[in-house]
């Protein structure tokens, strides 16, 4: 179910209402239904997927609680691990994978069958189950935190497997660990009308970001990117600043109405973004942008690599940002797009004494050489994500060449200045608005006004959402990973 | 909530009022007699050319122009259910089916599964009303604008205008604006990038053939059905017939299983203009339009 599209607006309210009313000790098995039911209305069958992963890591945690050996407490790690590693590589990865093998072993003259005919699958007929990724990276994130030790395994199953399905955050996270979320579903929670109000903003803003302005930005995105050749200049950098925007403000929207929604329940999910466009370095960027999925690689990937395979810092980066890269998509053009910015962040570390150097002597410190350093940043991070966009590797080496060749000034390719208009200045706006209260505490902005600045709020809000809103109910850019 | 919900309703009457978008006016009215196709069906034939046909040989009126674009209305069984909804179980009818080799391709190892789930989000597969007016449900789930446009009831492309009989004419002057021959070109290269990407990208599918066939089984039941064939620029045909070079045969072929006339009209690239290489400018989409109706008369006229 999209948290944009009519059902939603049903599915929620009836959901909240249920919620309250129910006493605390049926409150888990209502949410669960919930979360299987918003899970089911898009793709019903691919919801056994989401059971197995949930009883293999009940189970694995289960054992690994009892156990005292590491070592057969790592036979269920292992298990944990593989059975998600594998949902995802048979359900996201395996024709990818076996195309890249084609690719390379035809280059040397052996012909494969094509992915599509391996074991009589049509490619299509394995489709990819909606926010596969953020469920099984959570679910393993459990698993793991009991290998450690961190945590004791869930004993009940029902809120483990609300854990793993909490609609809210379900497809497209944020990534939460068990320590977190899991004492939160145990703990009895009495309604506040003040978190209500303040979860309900959020949601408000969230679906503003999403259907006023990330989809708004994507109408100009996707003309750029759906004919490269067509445009040169201008019109290819325009776009390539506004898909850095509408990506930004489509997924932070999401966690905007996901935050929300688990706030008007009373459960706190962490935020994913700490106005990430405003980093003034490419590592500040990753310590703010998808922070949830950050952390997951940092602690269960980058960590291990350094301290337990004792891997270089180069290698431990190269191979976190292919994950980083490969976890977006089966496709080449996240991989490059994850090897750039590793690619960046090296550079950027060994620049950094040089770089301090320079500014000192040029005398920019301060403000100045933030303002550089974003302005640098900023500019890569779009580059980059040329390759997020484009479709294939040579779609995006096309949109680069065409970038890069300035014919004329013309950029109004939607020959609409109004939309153009509209689109900076809502830019500027929520940027504005994340500036001074990041994504997650915008409600502070509405609830510390006066009653009547509240309501012209609220009347503005009604405004711009019937008037401007792009009725397309599209969904959310990260429900495809 | 309910200011909201009462704004959003007011805006979305407000908007019925006047021009939607060039879809719209298909699903305002019911149809007797349709035209069939993609996008050069939608832009290439104007069903008001059919009036004195219709009169004529007592074809069901009226003739609705129910093509859309290889986005909204690829061969499928949506298509065939929009159709089916359209007519109402409304026989006698007369049917122009338009085809080309790009109709009936889609990318590569698509099955019906992946075809049903990626089409019901078009127009075919969200609309339940679909000859209403003001179609409200059209505009709640297929408008794609922002609700403002109500406002601007002048936005359409200004060479664009949209009939109430479905008919999208592209007028090469209209409304002070003149589609140039740089613009023309520029489009006409445009059309063939996007087409050798198609060709790169997708295949001939099985799924849209058999789909366009079921069509054909619905319709020649309901009246009587003609394929057709329409002209492009020539850069374009060839272009089309390097990809397909059996596709008039194929027709032929499945025009005669189905025991209905082809007529080919791609052979015409030099008598008809198109305003992006691949559909047709006003004057020669009503030429076109009196090409078919004369032939159809004289096709009538031999008892064939």
């Amino acid at each position: 179910m999209l948290f944009n599209s009519f059902e939603f607006l049903i599915f929620f309210p009836v959901v909240l209402i249920g919620y309250y009313l129910l006493a605390h000790k049926y409150r888990w098995a209502f949410l669960l239904v919930s979360s299987y039911y918003f899970y089911m209305a898009s793709e019903p069958v691919l919801v056994l997927l989401l059971l197995a992963s949930t009883l293999v890591d009940y189970y694995c945690g289960l054992k690994m609680d009892k156990l005292q050996s590491k070592d057969l407490k790592r036979k269920y790690l292992v298990i944990s691990i593989l059975s998600n590693v594998g949902i995802l590589i048979a359900f996201k990865y395996l024709f990818f994978f076996i195309d890249s093998l084609n690719t390379v072993l035809s280059f040397f003259g052996v012909d494969l069958p094509s992915a599509e005919k391996v074991q009589g699958y049509s490619i299509n007929q394995i489709l990819l189950p909606v926010g596969i990724s953020f469920y099984t990276f959570q679910t393993m994130s459990y698993t793991i935190e009991v290998y450690r030790g961190r945590i004791s395994a869930e004993r009940h199953l029902g809120r483990f497997a609300l854990y793993v399905a909490y609609f809210p955050q379900l497809v497209a996270g944020p990534i939460e660990k068990a320590t977190r979320l899991l004492p939160q579903f145990r703990k009895e929670i009495k309604a506040d009308l003040q978190q209500i109000r303040q979860g309900l903003i959020l949601m408000a803003w969230g679906f503003f970001l999403k259907v006023v302005v990330a989809d708004r930005l994507g109408l100009y995105v996707d003309l750029a990117y759906s004919d490269p050749e067509a445009y040169s200049g201008l019109p290819l950098i325009l776009a390539a600043f506004f898909f850095a925007f509408q990506i930004y403000f489509d997924f932070s929207a999401y966690t905007a109405i996901a935050i929300g929604a688990a706030k008007t329940m009373g459960i706190s999910l962490m935020d994913n973004f700490n106005r990430p466009l405003f980093a003034s370095s490419i590592r500040q960027f990753w310590q703010r942008w998808h922070i949830s999925l950050t952390q997951w690689i940092r602690d269960y990937l980058y960590f291990p690599l350094r301290k337990n395979l004792k891997a270089t810092p180069l290698l431990s980066v190269s191979i976190v940002f292919f994950v980083m890269g490969l976890w977006h998509g089966a496709n080449w053009t996240f991989v490059v797009w994850g090897l750039l910015n590793g690619a960046y962040l090296v550079v950027e570390t060994f620049l950094l004494p040089y770089r301090k150097l320079l500014f000192k002597k040029l005398g920019l410190q301060g403000t100045p050489s933030k303002i550089l350093g974003w302005s640098a940043a900023f500019v890569l991070i779009v580059f980059s994500l040329i390759f997020f966009r484009s479709p294939t590797i040579q779609d995006a080496f096309l949109y680069i060449r065409h970038l890069f060749s300035i014919q004329n000034l013309h950029f109004n390719i939607l020959n609409n200045y109004f939309e153009l208009i509209i689109s900076i200045l809502l830019i500027l706006g929520v940027q504005i608005v994340h500036y001074f209260k990041g994504n997650s505490k915008v409600y502070e902005l509405v609830i510390s006004q006066s009653v009547s600045i509240r309501w012209l709020i609220y009347l503005t809000y009604i405004l711009f959402m019937v008037l401007f809103a792009i009725n397309r109910q599209n969904t959310f850019i990260y429900f495809q990973f | 909530m309910v200011l909201l919900v009462t704004a959003y309703l007011l805006m979305v009457h407000k908007l019925s009022l006047g021009y939607v978008d060039l879809y719209y006016p298909k699903f305002t009215q019911p149809a007797g007699s349709l035209v069939i196709g993609l996008s050069r069906a939608h832009t290439d034939i104007d069903p008001a050319g059919f009036d004195g046909l219709l009169a004529k040989e007592g074809f069901r009126g009226p003739m609705m122009n129910f093509a859309f674009d290889r986005f909204q209305s690829p061969f499928s069984e949506l298509y065939l259910n929009g159709v089916k909804r359209k007519l109402n179980h409304a026989k006698n009818g007369l049917f122009i089916v338009a085809v080309s080799p790009g109709d009936f391709t889609a990318p590569r190892n698509m099955d019906a599964d992946l075809f049903q789930k990626t089409e019901e989000k078009l127009v075919m597969g969200k609309l339940y009303n679909f000859s209403e007016s003001p179609n409200y449900d059209y505009i709640i789930n297929c408008f794609g604008e922002p609700l403002y446009s109500a406002f601007f009831p002048n936005r359409a492309f200004e060479n664009q205008v949209s009939h109430s009989n479905g008919w999208n004419e592209i007028r090469k002057e209209n409304r002070g604006n003149v589609i140039s021959k740089e613009l023309m070109y520029d489009w006409r290269k445009a059309t063939l990038r996007a087409y050798e990407r198609i060709i790169e990208q997708e295949t001939v599918s099985e799924y849209r053939l058999n789909s366009f066939k079921k069509i054909l089984d619905y319709l020649t039941v309901h009246g009587e059905v003609f394929l057709v064939r329409l002209p492009a620029h020539n850069e374009i045909t060839e272009l089309e017939n390097k990809y397909w070079p059996s596709f008039d045969m194929d027709m032929e072929k499945i025009a005669e299983d189905f025991n209905i006339p082809y007529l080919d009209y791609s052979g015409f690239s030099e008598t008809y203009t198109t305003y992006d290489g691949s559909h047709l400018l006003s004057e020669s989409a009503k030429r076109i339009t009196a090409k078919i109706v004369e032939d159809i008369e004289s096709i009538k006229k031999q008892g064939l």
